[in-house]
């Protein structure tokens, strides 16, 4: 056998996986140490590189207003992954019935996902506008409501509007990774547990939840990620207001890039944010994994 | 035999004029114009026409449109310099000329015009252009922003045109009805934005001067200071909580945005907004029926103020085709007419007045505004300055302040965070 033989007889596996490799170096590695690097400077990416050293993430502790983004972030990123794993889960429990017409109920239930952000954030602003707003149109004619809400504008209501929005757009993902969780799991183990007597809440918290807990970890973890880094929406929506109540660290991150110029004390932000999706990642494996 | 002459004389035809289209190729030169022109309607068609003509006129160059949506020039510009891959022209009002050139993306280009051409601006526009005497690109227009007020509603209601604060409100309150008798106002009497972004911020600034207070000036001692905070500048605060409070701009005031307020003028759902004649363009395209309802006049407070917001092109510094865009620059600032009539624009040459003014009868309202222009400061930091105000009247308008003074010192200490910043 020729040296390049047993060469690619040693590495077969390297030799295969090598263009994706290359690929994710490329477009993943590359930019988050190029991130990473730009956070240790002040700089406007063309002439302006005046090393700060750890400056940024010094400074970032004294930013109230990446402070205060932090921890809209938490409140939306519990409540957006709370509502997507409920609806998620429940939707996707009965799309796996024998149910009449499911492949249909399964397009429809999807459509949420597959419309574009941006899209989906211009029709909740219009739906939920105070003054053209069908929403408020249709409170005030059942008599829920006497005047229109500012449902965007109000810094009561803002952040819920915006977490229900979310909720309503990105349940699919969910919900389609729970459904094919579902169909993995044996009809043996139902029919048994039935002739054993369990009751359906036992079925369901004996043998579907267990069955499933490895595709809800990872589903947990990307729609996690995912709305942690929010921006669209939300920018779209309220651009982060009224009165900063909506200001998600993406939102925080944006302005203080692309409108202030600051990309070092952005990208120490970035930096931070990565490291907490990074924590949520381990947390919610450790904790499956325990269970 | 025939056959085979006749054959190579075919092909010698076709190589002959294959080379002759090729070699006009290579003679032609691409100019490259980004911005939001390109993609936003009915802008889109007038910058293609004039495009079509500097063609005409100078076969030797081709111009290459790229796209990008007003709100990512910015960041788009960001990005290419980054890259060093900067287009030759980029469409922009001149507020970024202080921070370009900081970044040194931007060059003097004054010595590329004669005198006389460059006199042939309105000042006004011109100087938009210009920082630290030095002249990154030309006006081809303005989109100014005044008072833009709904006419035939004036009239109706026996109102003579605002030349107050209070006279505003005052007027607000009496155009502010219920239209279909069901016991619901459904148009109110003005549309106040206060939507997080810089063009709620250049509004609010444009009432802070007309209050005498600038957001920025230089001080006797050279330094920047704002006005934010001094007594004059209470009147354009209660202008915005006392409209609010009075209920005379609709509810969440928070979301309005540029194209909301729009809709909401289009629509019939406000009577009076602090705009301009490009916006009564892209009401009346959205409905027909407002033609000719409108009239801008200046803002009158304390002071009687207008900004101009003169648009144009700002030339890159080592743009690829730089021959072509001096070419361009000149061409488009004489041949822009089309997009007074279409979007009410005032041109930014004197010599065009009178022909703008018969192409659209608004204008000359807009152009007599000249003379009240602020004085805008081009500040490498105007971004930061922008968020501060913006953040401030957002704020203001959630309901954040119970008076308009701590509505007012929370502003202040913001922007002047900013100026401490970069002193």
């Amino acid at each position: 056998m020729s040296k390049i033989g047993k060469f690619l007889d040693r590495r077969f596996t390297l030799v295969l996986m090598l263009p994706a490799l290359c690929i994710a170096a490329v477009l993943i590695l590359y930019p988050m140490c190029y991130g990473f690097y730009i956070s240790l400077f002040d700089t406007n990416l063309v002439n302006k590189w005046e090393f700060k050293g750890v400056g940024n993430y010094l400074a970032l502790l004294n930013n109230a207003a990446f402070r205060n983004s932090l921890w809209v972030n938490i409140q939306f990123i519990v409540l957006v992954v709370l509502g997507h794993m409920v609806i998620g889960t429940v939707l996707a429990l009965q799309l796996n019935k024998a149910i009449k017409a499911r492949a249909f109920w399964r397009c429809l239930l999807m459509l949420p996902w597959l419309i574009p952000e941006v899209v989906y954030a211009l029709l909740a602003k219009w739906v939920l506008n105070p003054q053209y707003g069908v929403f408020n149109y249709t409170l005030m004619s059942l008599g829920i409501i006497d005047a229109p809400v500012a449902w965007l504008g109000e810094i009561a209501t803002a952040l819920s509007s915006v977490i229900v929005v979310s909720i309503l757009k990105g349940y699919p993902f969910t919900m389609i990774m729970v459904l094919s969780g579902l169909q993995t799991v044996s009809g043996d183990l139902y029919e048994a547990a039935e002739m054993d007597g369990c009751t359906p809440w036992q079925t369901f918290w004996r043998i579907t939840v267990p069955s499933i807990l490895p595709v809800v970890a990872v589903t947990l973890i990307l729609d996690t990620v995912t709305w942690f880094k929010h921006y669209t929406m939300v920018a779209i929506m309220t651009g982060g207001g009224p009165a900063k109540t909506t200001s998600l660290v993406s939102v925080t991150i944006y302005k203080t890039a692309f409108e202030s110029f600051k990309f070092g004390q952005a990208g120490a932000m970035a930096v931070i944010v990565f490291v907490i999706c990074y924590l949520f990642g381990v947390f919610y494996r450790r904790l499956t994994h325990e269970s | 035999m025939k056959k085979i002459i006749g054959c190579i004389a075919v092909l010698l035809v076709l190589c002959m004029a294959t080379s002759s289209v090729a070699f006009a190729g290579e003679a032609q030169t691409t100019v490259q114009i980004m911005g939001p022109w390109v993609v936003e309607s009915p802008e889109d068609s007038v910058l293609k026409s004039v495009v079509e003509g500097f063609e005409a006129a100078y076969p030797q160059y081709k111009v290459e449109l790229i796209g990008v949506p007003s709100a990512d020039v910015n960041k788009q510009v960001q990005a290419m310099a980054a890259s060093q891959t900067l287009p030759d022209l980029v469409i922009n009002n001149g507020a970024n000329n202080a921070a370009w050139k900081e970044m040194g993306i931007v060059e003097n280009i004054e010595s590329k015009f004669s005198k006389e051409f460059l006199d042939g601006f309105y000042p006004e526009m011109l100087k938009a252009f210009y920082y630290e005497d030095e002249l990154f690109g030309l006006p081809t227009c303005a989109a100014p922003f005044v008072l833009l007020l709904r006419n035939d509603l004036l009239t109706e209601a026996g109102i003579e045109v605002p030349k107050s604060y209070d006279e505003i409100l005052a007027a607000a309150k009496k155009l502010t009805v219920d239209t279909n008798g069901d016991g619901k106002i459904d148009r109110y009497g003005l549309g106040l934005m206060g939507f997080p972004d810089a063009n709620t911020a250049l509004r609010f600034i444009l009432a802070l001067f007309g209050s005498d207070a600038p957001d920025v000036y230089k001080d006797e001692a050279g330094n920047f200071a704002t006005k934010i905070g001094s007594p004059e500048s209470m009147d354009a605060f209660k202008l915005y909580m006392d409209a609010q409070a009075q209920g005379v701009i609709p509810p969440g005031a928070t979301e309005v945005d540029y194209k909301t307020m729009v809709s909401l003028l289009s629509t019939d759902q406000i009577a009076m907004a602090i705009s301009g004649p490009h916006t009564i363009g892209n009401i009346c395209v959205q409905n027909p029926d407002m033609v000719g309802k409108f009239i801008a006049v200046p803002l009158t407070g304390r002071k009687t103020v207008a900004y101009l917001n003169p648009y144009g092109f700002v030339k890159f510094a080592n743009s690829p085709n730089e021959a072509g865009a001096i070419a361009f620059l000149e061409y488009a600032a004489q041949n822009f007419v089309e997009m007074t009539r279409v979007t009410k624009r005032p041109p930014s040459r004197v010599e065009l007045a009178e022909v703008a003014k018969e192409a659209a009868p608004e204008v000359a309202a807009i152009l007599d505004c000249a003379q009240y222009s602020i004085d805008l400061l081009n500040l490498p930091f105007r971004a930061d300055i922008y968020a501060a105000v913006y953040e401030g009247v957002n704020s203001m308008m959630a309901g954040m302040y119970a008076t308009p003074e701590d509505a007012a010192e929370a502003m202040r200490a913001a922007v002047q965070a900013v100026l401490d910043e970069h002193k």
